[in-house]
């Protein structure tokens, strides 16, 4: 076996390594975790609430903003449409599925967290109406700090958000007060 | 003559005609009339005449500057692994690709590997030996084509992936702005793919250079 051939048989062996751990260890990996990350993006408990950070706004009006920021918190999966009434600064979201679908518990759940996410992101959001095939919510900014204080933004910094709304949303009881 | 002349174009069929060689042939063409009058002089007839002459020179790769006899059996081995070698190398490199959208190019490194794998054992195998006439200047000539070529196809490349990415900001005089890791990655990796390219050219000189190795007079040193 001449040098060369021992050259080649080194490389190929270090090439089958280095493909096998990246295509059968480091990609599945980081597949893993883009769809843990894009789980917990649906889900009102393990959501990262800092991603609302650059949707923060003093004013409703802007439409691509409300757009962005219900696109990166719970429920972003289900197909919806906005209408903004800037007159009385509410909004109405009109999500494109059924709550049986998407499992009441859930819905009920995601919707008082969005509801505060939003609240604390846009100051003078007055409240927010979520339609469903056949069913729909209402909450007013009143309600909600009623329940979270105020103000809202204060309740921005991961640990006071995990604190005060994720470990209070764990109780299906406290979910169910907006809901009465 | 006529017979004489297309059987003299026809030794020179695979020759690249440079002056030299246009020289030559006439030179050939010259001689091998020359030998047939002489040979017709001495009473031989005309057709025995011209084929003795025709005989006289069977080959002309000899007398091109230039040509080289080549151990064909090695030079064909030692260029399969060296392609074998090259395409490894292609496919370790490629493998960044992965991460990206464009890891189809390191799936196709990995068939390249395969394919050049089953050449060269195909090559050992088949044990073909015996010596030819191979042309050096017509190895070095391909080299210097493949790396014109590709410096020309990188240049373009290059370019138009930097136009395509910062023209715009070049245009309207905004500073450039790399927002982050991931997006340097994504700016960097438009210009590593045509880079890569470069195991053609480089695939190219080595073929020249085990050309070279592969001579008769090698062989002997």
């Amino acid at each position: 076996m001449n040098k060369k051939s021992k050259v080649i048989i080194g490389l190929l062996a270090i090439a089958v390594v280095l493909f096998c751990a990246i295509q059968f260890w480091i990609i599945p990996a980081n597949r893993a975790k883009e769809t843990e990350y894009a789980r917990s993006r649906t889900d009102a408990l393990t959501h990262d609430i800092s991603v609302i950070e650059t949707y923060r706004t003093p004013y409703i009006g802007n439409a691509s903003n409300t757009g962005g920021l219900f696109e990166v918190l719970p429920l972003n999966h289900i197909s919806k449409k906005f209408e903004i009434n800037s007159d009385n600064c509410t909004l109405t979201v009109n999500y494109l599925d059924t709550v049986w679908n998407i499992g009441e518990e859930k819905v009920q759940r995601d919707l008082v967290y969005n509801s505060v996410a939003a609240m604390a992101a846009i100051d003078n959001l007055t409240g927010i109406t979520y339609n469903f095939s056949g069913n729909s919510y209402s909450f007013t900014r009143k309600q909600i700090e009623n329940v979270f204080g105020t103000p809202l933004s204060n309740l921005l910094k991961q640990e006071n958000w995990s604190e005060e709304v994720q470990n209070k949303l764990k109780d299906m009881d406290f979910v169910g007060q907006f809901f009465k | 003559m006529i017979e004489i002349k297309e059987y003299v174009d026809g030794l020179f069929r695979h020759q690249r005609l440079t002056p030299e060689v246009k020289d030559l042939k006439e030179e050939i063409l010259s001689n091998m009339l020359a030998k047939r009058d002489d040979l017709i002089a001495q009473g031989l007839d005309a057709d025995s005449a011209t084929e003795k002459a025709k005989e006289s020179l069977p080959a002309i790769d000899y007398l091109i500057d230039g040509n080289q006899l080549t151990d064909i059996g090695k030079y064909h081995m030692e260029c399969a692994q060296t392609l074998l070698l090259n395409s490894i190398l292609f496919w370790i490199f490629s493998m960044p690709l992965l991460f990206t959208g464009y890891a189809l190019f390191s799936y196709m490194a990995l068939a390249l590997v395969a394919l050049s794998g089953c050449t060269c054992l195909w090559r050992k195998n088949r044990n073909t030996g015996g010596f030819v006439f191979l042309s050096v200047t017509a190895g070095k000539r391909r080299k210097k084509i493949a790396w014109l070529v590709w410096t020309l196809f990188f240049l373009v490349a290059a370019g138009t992936m930097a136009a395509l990415t910062f023209g715009s900001d070049i245009w309207f005089g905004r500073p450039l702005t790399i927002s982050g890791p991931y997006q340097l990655a994504n700016i960097a990796v438009r210009f590593y793919l045509p880079l890569l390219t470069i195991i053609i050219p480089i695939t190219f000189s080595n073929f020249s250079k085990i050309l070279q190795k592969c001579g008769k007079e090698q062989e002997n040193e």
